[in-house]
């Protein structure tokens, strides 16, 4: 649909590929139609792109913990990782008006600022969430019960990692070493940079550990930004396309790579886009890590990987 | 076993007091429009284009906008008519106990993470009797996200009809109300109206948690 619809609203149907991911698939199209226009946004922008992106992998990713913990059954930790989730996206909300980020990025920029106070106050928030964040997660890794039902469930191999091509915190939890951040920096990653996390062993465990470990990487990430925030303005001039031209943008998104394609024809019109949401990579290897497991070990490694049914089917 | 009381105690009780007060939104916020539009059809996002003066501000921070009937959702500058509600019959079956069945019917997922996000212990939806099941037999209504893609169409029909009567369909989010951002889109109806009726219309893009338990305890008779 992206191709029939004006620029306006390619914007809006950017932010609706999966509902999750918003300032993941809105950060690929900017990037998208700032280099068809050969614009750069400026790097306060960038920064605050950033920071949406990581409160969006937070959130995820706490969430993500929040529903692996009620499918076991352990219900405190699910309530309370459950509430941690809100406290990201009410961040989110904070800086954008709505709790996914939505009306944040634009073409050539973002919309909304930061200023002093609600640094300070994103920081102390932060700080407040990183001790919660670490005690829940003492409380749900420390519990030999928990561990004994997250080991060895759902296993997917290095090898098989590699040939189905899965990406994300999937990925590397089989301890494929790929992250869009660290590989292709873009953004405010070329100036602040997140090392790279990653487990062996590709079962349920693995891929609540990265969560948490990602977790924990993000929160000193938005630390640091929110402490160095570059100065300038927010939106670069308005985009004019070229003509026949075609770029690729890519993004990590909280369940990894994403990737946008664009061609301009001679008219500079867009004749062709292209979206690949990781949730296309990665429902085969939930398919293999379910071959010949129990049934109830499927909810288990389906929240494991919680992949988009919208971002699949593009 | 002391480590899960002891977080217990530190957590602390969550749970807020809506509806005996109102939590407060950021400034930011995009509630209630205050311009003239359809809200069925607004996607709340900051760079809507208004004819409107400059110094007004396009959205207000009220976060309650369900509407019974889809005439409702256009907002002509003056009050909103809130969802009404259900007649007396209906509220003594419904009224201390609605079980809902939610279809995604091609939605991007925002709305369903908002009605997932209703369950957690901020909202704490079950406190008010309502509950989510995983099958329209055990359902006493229907809760709709998503344009209502070609493909689900059936599926989304076929659910409706394996609800036992009487029985109460709620459409939540810009794109179960008019197909959102993927409006004339080939793959997708505009909404769910025409393909089964609706009795309760919440709007947004995704709309807050709040905003859909406004409606669902509007339509209770609760509020
Ligand atoms: S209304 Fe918005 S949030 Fe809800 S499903 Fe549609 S696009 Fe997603």
């Amino acid at each position: 649909m992206m191709e029939e619809v004006s620029l306006d609203r390619a914007i809006l149907l950017a932010e609706s590929i999966a509902g999750d991911t918003v300032v993941g698939h809105a950060t690929a199209y900017c990037n998208i139609i700032e280099s068809l226009s050969d614009i750069e946004a400026p790097s306060r922008a960038e920064a605050i792109r950033a920071i949406a992106l990581e409160l969006e992998r937070l959130a995820n990713h706490v969430g993500d913990a929040g529903s692996l913990s009620a499918d076991i059954g352990f219900l405190s930790a699910a309530a309370y990782f459950g509430r941690l989730r809100g406290e990201f996206l009410n961040l989110l909300m904070e800086l954008s008006g709505n709790r996914y980020g939505r009306s944040l990025c634009r073409p050539g920029g973002v919309l909304f600022d930061l200023n002093q106070g609600m640094i300070e106050d994103f920081q102390k928030r932060l700080l407040t969430a990183r001790k919660d964040l670490k005690e829940i997660s003492g409380l749900f890794f420390g519990k030999s019960s928990v561990l004994s039902r997250l080991e060895e469930i759902g296993v997917v191999s290095i090898q098989t990692a590699q040939e189905l091509g899965l990406v994300g915190p999937t990925a590397r939890a089989c301890g494929c070493g790929l992250d869009v951040r660290t590989d292709y920096a873009f953004g405010m990653y070329r100036f602040h940079h997140i090392p790279i996390s990653t487990v062996s062993s590709g079962d349920v465990y693995a891929r609540s550990l990265i969560r948490w470990i990602e977790s924990q990487r993000s929160i000193e990430f938005l630390l640091e930004v929110l402490d160095q925030m570059p100065k300038g303005n927010l939106q670069a001039k308005t985009p004019v396309l070229k003509p026949n031209h075609m770029v690729l943008a890519m993004v990590e998104g909280w369940r990894g790579e994403i990737v946008h394609v664009a061609m301009t024809d001679s008219n500079s019109r867009i004749v062709r886009y292209k979206i690949k949401d990781p949730s296309f990579n990665n429902w085969m290897g939930l398919s293999m890590a379910v071959r010949g497991a129990q049934i109830s070990d499927f909810p288990l490694c389906n929240k494991s990987f919680n992949l988009s049914y919208a971002g699949h089917d593009l | 076993m002391w480590g899960v009381i002891i977080n217990r105690l530190k957590q602390g009780f969550r749970t807020l007091s809506y509806p005996k007060e109102t939590p407060s939104f950021p400034k930011r916020f995009r509630g209630k429009p205050n311009i003239p539009v359809d809200m069925g059809e607004c996607l709340f996002n900051q760079d809507i284009k208004t004819t409107c003066l400059k110094d007004i501000a396009v959205y207000s921070q009220d976060y309650r906008m369900a509407v019974s009937k889809k005439e409702d959702l256009i907002f002509k500058g003056d009050e909103i008519k809130l969802a009404a509600a259900l007649d007396e019959k209906m509220r003594r079956i419904f009224g201390r106990s609605l079980k809902l069945r939610e279809v995604c019917a091609g939605s991007c997922g925002g709305c369903d993470a908002e009605i997932q996000a209703m369950g957690n212990i901020v909202f704490d939806l079950s406190r008010f009797g309502i509950q989510f099941v995983a099958s329209p037999r055990h359902a006493d209504g229907l809760m709709i996200t998503g344009p209502v893609t070609k493909n689900m169409e059936l599926a989304l029909k076929k659910t409706y009809e394996a609800i036992p009567h009487p029985k109460i369909v709620i459409a939540v989010g810009a794109c179960a109300l008019s197909g959102g951002p993927f409006v004339g889109g080939k793959e997708v109806h505009n909404g769910v109206d025409g393909l089964i009726p609706v009795d309760l219309y919440i709007p947004g893009c995704p709309p807050h948690p709040l905003t859909i338990l406004d409606g669902l305890l509007r339509l209770l008779g609760k509020l």
